[in-house]
């Protein structure tokens, strides 16, 4: 069906057909956000948080469901892009900039260059299992959960402050300074362990000339 | 007094293990240029071993908190020692098999080395962040060394099945410590357990799910039943001294995590998770010491007999006392020393056989009597036969279990325990009473090596089952910077 669609051929149909449906569910949402903003019901920053979890949970929920895993983790850029929001709405600008650069950037490209190093584009779907219900239901039954204790509970702190870059900058790397060292040597290990594993079996070109020179 | 803020002196073992790993990253990559023999990586391993374990004697009763993140007191010095410990006994004892059948082994001395790092901090962690990056360190280290046997398809499964259920542990450690930070508003102990001594009334359901999920995560970590899925796979997977490597420091660090965190800022709330730490206590014992019977690979035989030996610790968080945690160490540190002997036999054995499956161990008294008397006491001592250093440490824990007012839960441990005796029995018998696969029954030695970790081993392990006044004492002290009443 999608192929009959008018829709110039070096476009990804999926992505066109994706995109549009998102402009469609989105555009109620925010008429209605906007019309209870105008109708004083929702101050501005409420107005945001409502525009910013949609934008959160739909990217959320595309991760999971579609099919093609490039699309998926396109749809996880907009999940990171609207946690740098909330970061924003908390008041901590440094945390959403660094959201914003690490995820919402380093993260999601090194995710698209790895499935496109692996090929994995030559085969993006992903074939799902038979346990797929099952899995629904449990991850329902988990969410459920969470929110309820969520809710449940009363938080003692609720008000967010805004903490000054200074006093982050302090903390990270003075009291904080051996636990960021640690970070440092996990990115190590796991830099030497992609190589370690990544590197193929095969002999070394000194060596196999080595051996041919001893045959 | 210098200058700095913190003392960093403290922290020479750690900084000598790290420049060790990348020295010996180093000699790797221009190992042909400089010429080094086949015996060079591995020495510079143990050296820096050594050194770090030595540094650490250095600082007996000296205390520093840095800003309430890391705390270096003899706890901590406590499990440093034990780690290098473990990690010499790891790089001597498993140094022929690294090089006939590990892929990269400057990478695999560099990755054992960094993650004893992460071990230390994990004893040494008195804040939820720090005790996670460092339980990534020593398991992102370990995901790594499972997966880098030469030829064994088995390896990369096992690292991916770790590495996959690991990820999965982590989220629910994170999810879990992300809770218990909401309800107390701070990530360091000392502040968690202020908070929560004012009672907790007010976050009920909220704090039980942090609990829950912090005791899965870590029970993942510590391959507590019914969390213990990966550990057959991974241990028969990973290459023998990584087994070892796994069954020792990994849980051993996490034991450590989990006193620190039980005995600590979660004692306030004890009433919430006794009982979580009692049903699994049981599971662990029973399920790990039943499965075992079945199983007919060495390695995935250890690796339940070491399930259930995570089953008696896990009974002394329960029972959480300044007896019970210093009966826990001095379990820690027998239970070690056993566990490394019965491995180091069992590289010696592969080493020369290439075989890992208990019938191959058939008249082994007859083949080699040495290599047979070590596994016997090796095995005697994990089933807990008296003379032996299991016996103490397990005697001293069951104790501190039944006069901590967990009787019952000492009585299913000593049931545990006796079920154990069997399968452990089942390798005696075949090394004492069947034949030697025939043309395979001439006599045969170790290495040197061989001889020498092996040996030291054994003694240490009925040193601590005829002496152990000295280990007693050493727990002692390291359990009282815990503070329990």
């Amino acid at each position: 069906m999608l192929n009959r669609l008018p829709i110039p051929a070096q476009f990804d149909r999926i992505i066109v057909v994706g995109a549009t449906i998102a402009v469609l569910g989105a555009l109620p949402i925010a008429a209605v956000l906007i019309a209870l903003l105008l109708l004083d019901e929702l101050t501005a920053p409420e107005v945001v948080f409502w525009a910013v979890a949609a934008l959160i949970v739909a990217g959320a929920l595309g991760t999971v469901l579609l099919p093609n895993i490039v699309h998926a983790a396109v749809s996880l850029v907009a999940t990171l892009l609207g946690v740098a929001g909330i970061y924003l709405l908390l008041g901590s600008e440094f945390l959403a900039l660094v959201q914003l650069l690490v995820y919402g950037g380093g993260v999601t490209i090194l995710l698209l260059f790895g499935l496109m190093l692996t090929r994995a584009a030559d085969d993006p779907v992903i074939a799902d299992g038979a346990q797929k219900p099952f899995a629904f239901g449990v991850a329902a039954l988990i969410g459920g959960i969470f929110v309820a204790a969520v809710l449940d509970a009363n938080w003692s702190q609720t008000d967010a402050a805004a903490i000054g870059i200074r006093d982050i900058g302090q903390r990270l790397f003075r009291d904080y300074g051996v636990p960021f060292e640690i970070a440092s040597l996990v990115l190590l290990v796991a830099l030497i362990g992609a190589i370690a594993i990544a590197r193929s079996d095969q002999p070394e070109p000194e060596a196999a000339e080595a051996e041919e020179v001893t045959t | 007094m210098s200058d700095l803020n913190f003392d960093y002196a403290l922290l020479i073992p750690e900084f000598i293990l790290v420049g060790t790993a990348i020295l010996i990253i180093m000699a790797d990559l221009f190992r042909k240029e400089l010429g080094l023999g086949r015996l060079v990586l591995p020495a510079i391993a143990a050296l820096g071993t050594i050194a770090a374990g030595a540094a650490s004697l250095a600082y007996i009763d000296d205390v520093d908190d840095f800003a309430n993140v890391i705390a270096i007191d003899n706890y901590t010095t406590f499990f440093r020692v034990l780690f290098t410990v473990v990690l010499l006994v790891v790089v001597v004892s498993g140094y022929e098999y690294v090089e006939r059948n590990i892929r990269h082994t400057g990478e695999f001395y560099a990755l054992l080395l960094l993650s004893t790092v992460g071990a230390i901090y994990m004893a040494g962690a008195r804040e939820l962040l720090t005790a996670y990056i460092s339980i990534e360190l020593l398991s992102f280290s370990l995901y790594v060394a499972v997966s880098l046997a030469k030829t064994n398809p088995r390896s990369a499964e096992a690292g991916l099945k770790y590495v996959l259920l690991g990820g999965v542990a982590s989220a629910m450690l994170l999810y879990g410590m992300s809770l218990i930070y909401g309800t107390a508003g701070s990530t360091q102990y000392s502040e968690i357990a202020a908070a929560f001594s004012g009672g907790t009334s007010e976050y009920g359901f909220a704090l039980l799910l942090g609990l829950v999920l912090l005791i899965a995560g870590l029970g993942f970590k510590a391959s507590a039943v019914p969390f213990h899925m990966w550990t057959p796979d991974a241990y028969e997977g990973a290459p023998l001294p990584i087994t070892a490597y796994l069954s020792a420091t990994s849980k051993a660090a996490t034991f450590a995590l989990l006193l620190r965190i039980f005995a600590g800022p979660l004692l306030p709330v004890i009433d919430q998770w006794q009982w979580m730490m009692a049903t699994i206590a049981v599971m662990t014992m029973v399920g790990g010491n039943l499965i075992a019977l079945q199983q007919t690979n060495i390695k995935r035989l250890l690796a339940y007999s070491s399930i259930g030996q995570v089953g008696y610790m896990l009974m002394a968080i329960t029972t959480i006392s300044d007896a019970s945690a210093s009966a826990l160490l001095v379990h820690v540190a027998g239970y070690l020393i056993t566990n490394l002997a019965v491995f180091s036999a069992v590289i010696a054995f592969h080493n020369r056989t290439g075989k890992e499956e208990l019938d191959d161990f058939a008249g082994l008294a007859e083949t080699n009597p040495y290599l047979a008397m070590v596994l016997t006491a090796g095995m005697f001592s994990l089933a807990g036969m008296p003379l032996l250093a299991g016996f103490v440490t397990k005697f001293i824990l069951f104790q501190a279990a039944a006069s901590g007012g967990y009787l019952w839960l000492a009585t299913v441990a000593v049931i545990a325990s006796t079920i154990s005796l069997y399968y452990y029995l089942q390798v005696i018998r075949r090394m004492y009473l069947l034949e030697p696969a025939r043309g395979e029954s001439g006599r045969w030695r170790l290495s040197p090596a061989g001889y020498i970790a092996t040996g030291t081993l054994t003694a240490g392990v009925f040193l601590v089952g005829i002496y152990a006044g000295p280990l007693f004492t050493v727990a002692d002290r390291a359990a009282r910077v815990l503070a329990l009443s």
